[in-house]
């Protein structure tokens, strides 16, 4: 379970899997692991939380989904990202180093 | 992306329920597996994954999201195609500027006419009144055996006084008024109304107020309200005018209101409005009647008990004076449905006709896309061999005749745009609003109605051809047995069949028209125009009050004018022919019981050499015709038919225009004229009867209002124009002369009405014959240049030129045949729509019907021979080498 509050961690989760699939096509459950791993403070991702972000960017043209063959030898379906993704990312990225950065300060100087 | 998405969407796209159901059961193993590795037991793995998959009804949602997703893309999809489908549509409009100048060309003359015609329906029939509540205004009419016609003061105000189920009751009457203020003395067209008038018709003032009840009372009635038009044109459009005092009839009146500019919407367009302020003797005044009457019915009663109530009271006025109203009786209509009834049926037809030629437009541009698509079977064929689907080539051919419809909608609003002024000036006079149509919202909206019609219309064959085509090696082989193969010539038979019968209907009603236009132009209207003109004057109370006053100065000005140069003969008449207004009264003969309402016509002696009028018997009137000397009366034939029968009326009696019920007022018939039609060449001639000037009761006077119009006779109307002003000014300085018009003028305006109608369905007739003609011509070639090889053999073998030409344009000419035959028929039941606007011929006369598709065979037989002849041109040797 997240030690974060939910309406915290859904506006960067968007963020986060675009960035996941900077490294290639993923199917959702390697991405969910991914962001737990690399994120690396017990971040957990529910299913209920991690599909409908995808469906959502895949309907936004964020990402573009094709059916492969997992590790397991299953089908399953791959997520990679399309250029607008691409661009998705840049600018997010751009903008939460912005705002992490304004609300660092902020935090710091209170203390 | 877009390649991706949609090679995707073709190849495989799987039920959203499916592909959900998929992707979670991968990621449940994937748990299952990790939960495995690390010691769970498989049997609780599985479990536990499962329940928190179910815990997050996770399936549902995506299901739901997925649904969106495919309903975006789809969208996306259809928007991408449309767009390609219209630069490929713009592309091949731009490859081939020729077909597409014709086709818009010809798609913008029939939208831009049904447009402009459109827009006059819209203002004069459809746009709501200015008025408030137009369903519950209604005319009130006084009916006399079945008649309509106007009221008494009398009646009037016995109705008034008795009438529930009417919120208002209001009358008016039309009269012209002189306005001498600052400035030029100026005769205007006014109305004398109830107080309540305005309240009726529920329009309030723009500045200042209406009349109050007190105003309404003889005396206290000098007060004015102005209409927006005399405002700014002789005041300047200030509303400082407000409370000022203005001259009318030469006597001070306070100018109280201005009206907004809708009022002038109201029944005719007065200029001022005065209060009536009956006096008691007009209101005992039960047998003259020029009141115009009005009702706004109570919001809990029907029209029908309004009328009911109007039809008890007409018997209980019968009751208590039945004298004059034994006869009468009393009716209301909605005064919308009154004063565009006519106007309604006519602007209808008139946009019948030209939707037809619409119609007969889109034939023409559908066969032009027909041909085009013919030469485009190769890659339709293409199309259709790499995947395009029947429903993908059905839009792509829709998508180019929306283009087309669309370039030639906007061709058509600049159009209707140019030609609506155009349209509003040619007009006759007097049709109610016309001069408020304009291309607004709803216009233009009916104006993309039209675009996406015609674009239906123009598209639907050539796109269900298009689909047609089955075999792709034939259309991939030979290009012209792709034609010849799979392009069936009856379907662009059956469009020149269809422009036939629609142009046969058009014309048809445009030959009875012009037919009817004739038949007017060669009535006798009983009186010679030529060489005669007409103006009127009218003498102010304040100085003529006495009737001796009047005719004095009536007799200064005629004898004046007789001594002009350029003036043969000079007249007075109370109501001369074409020029309007006068009155009428009721008059019965000696031992009949039966009241005839008759127009009257105070004239001098001279009048019937003026208007060159018939004496059928007795003599004239002479000067010394006087109220001192025997009364005396002629009247017209059909007043004397009906007063007299088939008896001599010389010498009988009549009784008219004074006296009381139970002392008649004896005049002595000294003469029959023959009926003049005053109102025109279509109209009925009515009872009339004539009084000499010098011997007309002092009442009439009043009745008139001292105005007369002038009539002279001569070869120099510019010289007659200055006398009349001449001899007038030598009288009174300040009486204004208004319309001083040609009797010539007044018939033509008059018959302005019928000749427009007849020149709008001529031009709309030409314009769809034209174009019929153009199809049955491109048909017939198109047929030869399909069987060139064909004529190039029947030749070598010795087929004649002749039998060449009937060969190619019977298959042109067949069709036509049948078109007329349909289109015969549809005449037939179309043209009783004409019916009130035909003078002296039937809606299905059968010389007008059969000769019109006489006519109409002629020409097409002349746009098929064409062709035809062309193709004996074809060298065989050439043709076979081909």
């Amino acid at each position: 379970m997240s030690k974060y509050p939910a309406e915290f961690l859904h506006g960067t989760l968007e963020t986060l899997i675009l960035k996941t699939l900077t490294g290639g096509p993923m199917h959702g459950y390697a991405i969910g692991k991914w962001i737990e791993t690399a994120t690396d403070c017990g971040l957990e991702l529910e299913e209920g939380t991690l599909y409908p972000a995808l469906y959502r960017m895949e309907k936004r043209g964020w990402l573009d989904a094709e059916w492969g063959t997992s590790e397991l030898g299953r089908r399953a379906k791959f997520y990679r990202l399309t250029r607008t993704g691409r661009h998705q990312l840049a600018s997010h990225t751009a903008a939460w180093t912005t705002f992490s950065a304004a609300i660092n300060r902020a935090l710091v100087k209170a203390v | 992306m877009t390649i991706r998405r949609r090679l995707r969407s073709l190849l495989w796209r799987v039920p959203i329920e499916q592909e959900v159901h998929e992707e979670l059961t991968h990621h449940l193993e994937m748990r299952t597996q990790e939960l495995i590795e690390r010691g769970v037991d498989p049997i609780t793995a599985r479990q536990e994954a499962q329940a928190r998959m179910e815990k997050s009804h996770v399936e549902a949602e995506l299901t739901r999201l997925g649904r969106q997703r495919n309903a975006s893309w789809a969208r996306r999809d259809w928007i991408d195609e449309l767009r390609q489908d219209l630069i490929f549509a713009l592309r091949q409009c731009r490859t081939r500027p020729g077909f597409t100048l014709a086709a818009v060309l010809t798609l913008g003359l029939g939208i831009g006419a049904t447009t402009a015609i459109f827009s006059v329906v819209h203002a004069v029939v459809l746009k709501p009144y200015a008025y408030k509540d137009p369903d519950r205004v209604l005319l009130a009419f006084s009916k006399w055996r079945g008649n309509r016609g106007s009221w008494s003061v009398g009646n009037f105000d016995y109705f008034r006084q008795r009438i529930t189920s009417a919120e208002d009751f209001a009358a008016d009457t039309g009269v012209s008024m002189n306005l001498s203020d600052n400035g030029e003395p100026e005769r205007i067209f006014g109305s004398r109304a109830t107080w309540n008038y305005f309240r009726l018709f529920g329009i309030p003032p723009a500045y200042g107020r209406t009349f109050t009840a007190e105003e309404d009372q003889p005396g206290r009635n000098k007060v004015v309200i102005l209409s927006d038009g005399l405002w700014r044109r002789r005041f300047g459009a200030d509303p400082s005018i407000v409370g000022r005092s203005i001259r009318i009839n030469q006597e001070p009146h306070d100018v109280i209101g201005i009206m907004p500019p809708e009022s002038n919407q109201i029944g005719d367009a007065a200029e001022a409005w005065v209060p009536i302020a009956f006096t008691p003797e007009q209101l005992a005044m039960y047998d003259e009647f020029y009141l115009t009457a009005y009702v706004r019915q109570r919001k809990d009663v029907t029209q029908q008990q309004v009328r009911d109530e109007f039809v008890r009271v007409a018997q209980a006025l019968a009751t208590d004076h039945p004298d004059l109203n034994r006869e009468r009786s009393a009716d209301v209509e909605l005064m919308s449905s009154f004063f565009i009834g006519d106007y309604r049926l006519r602007l209808f037809v008139l946009l019948a006709a030209v939707a037809l030629v619409l119609l007969i437009a889109c034939g023409n541009v559908a066969n032009l896309l027909l041909a085009r698509l013919a030469l485009r079977s190769r890659e339709l064929a293409i199309r259709a061999a790499i995947g395009a689907g029947r429903g993908r080539i059905v839009r792509l051919v829709l998508t180019e005749s929306l283009v087309l419809a669309f370039l030639g909608g906007a061709a058509g609003l600049a159009i209707a745009w140019w030609s609506l002024p155009a349209l509003i000036r040619l007009a006759p006079q007097g049709v109610p609003r016309l001069e408020t149509a304009t291309l607004n919202g709803t216009v233009l909206a009916a104006a993309i109605a039209m675009v996406l019609g015609s674009a239906l219309f123009v598209g639907l064959l050539p796109a269900w051809q298009a689909t047609r085509r089955t075999s792709l090696t034939e259309d991939l082989g030979d290009g012209k047995g792709a034609l010849s193969g799979s392009l069936k010539p009856w379907m662009r038979q059956l469009l020149i069949g269809a422009q036939a019968a629609l142009v046969m209907i058009v014309l048809a009603g445009a030959a009875l028209l012009v037919r009817s236009a004739i038949n007017m132009q060669q009535q006798p209207i009983g009186f010679d125009t030529k060489g005669v003109l007409t103006a009127r004057i009218a003498l102010p109370a304040a100085q003529y009050g006495s009737p001796d006053a009047a005719r004095a100065a009536y007799r200064q000005v005629l004898e004046s004018l007789q001594a002009s140069p350029g003036v043969k003969f000079a007249a007075l008449d109370s109501q001369a022919p074409l020029v309007g207004g006068g009155g009428s009264n009721g008059l019965f003969a000696e031992g009949k019981v039966d009241l005839i309402q008759s127009s009257s016509h105070f004239i001098s002696p001279g009048y019937f050499s003026v208007v060159n009028a018939r004496l059928k018997a007795g003599r004239p009137f002479v000067e010394t015709d006087t109220r001192q000397t025997p009364f005396v009366m002629i009247i017209n034939e059909t007043l004397a038919r009906t007063a007299f029968g088939d008896a001599d009326p010389i010498g009988k009696r009549i009784s008219c225009c004074e006296g009381a019920p139970g002392q008649p007022h004896w005049k002595t018939v000294i003469g029959v004229v023959n009926d003049i039609k005053s109102q025109g060449p279509a109209a009925d001639s009515r009872p009339e009867f004539y009084l000499p000037i010098n011997q007309i009761p002092d009442a009439a006077w009043s009745w008139t209002g001292r105005s007369f119009v002038l009539l002279t006779r001569g070869d120099d109307i510019a010289a007659m124009t200055t006398a009349i002003r001449t001899a007038v000014r030598s009288v009174d300085s300040t009486l204004p002369v208004y319309r001083i018009w040609t009797m010539e003028e007044g018939l033509r305006r008059i018959m302005a009405q019928a000749r427009f109608n007849t020149l709008l369905m001529s031009l709309l007739a030409s314009t769809g014959l034209i174009l019929a003609a153009l199809g049955i011509y491109s048909v017939i070639a198109w047929l030869v240049a399909q069987r060139t090889r064909e004529i190039g053999v029947r030749m070598a073998l010795g087929a004649s030129k002749r039998d060449v030409i009937r060969m190619m344009s019977v298959h042109g000419l067949k069709p036509v045949v049948i078109g007329l035959a349909a289109g015969l028929a549809g005449a037939v039941a179309a043209t009783r729509l004409l019916q009130n606007q035909l003078y002296q011929i039937e809606p299905r006369d059968p010389l007008t019907l059969i000769g019109t598709a006489l006519i109409l065979f002629i020409v097409a037989v002349a746009a098929a021979t064409v062709p035809a002849w062309r193709a004996t041109l074809i060298d065989p040797s050439s043709a076979l080498r081909e």
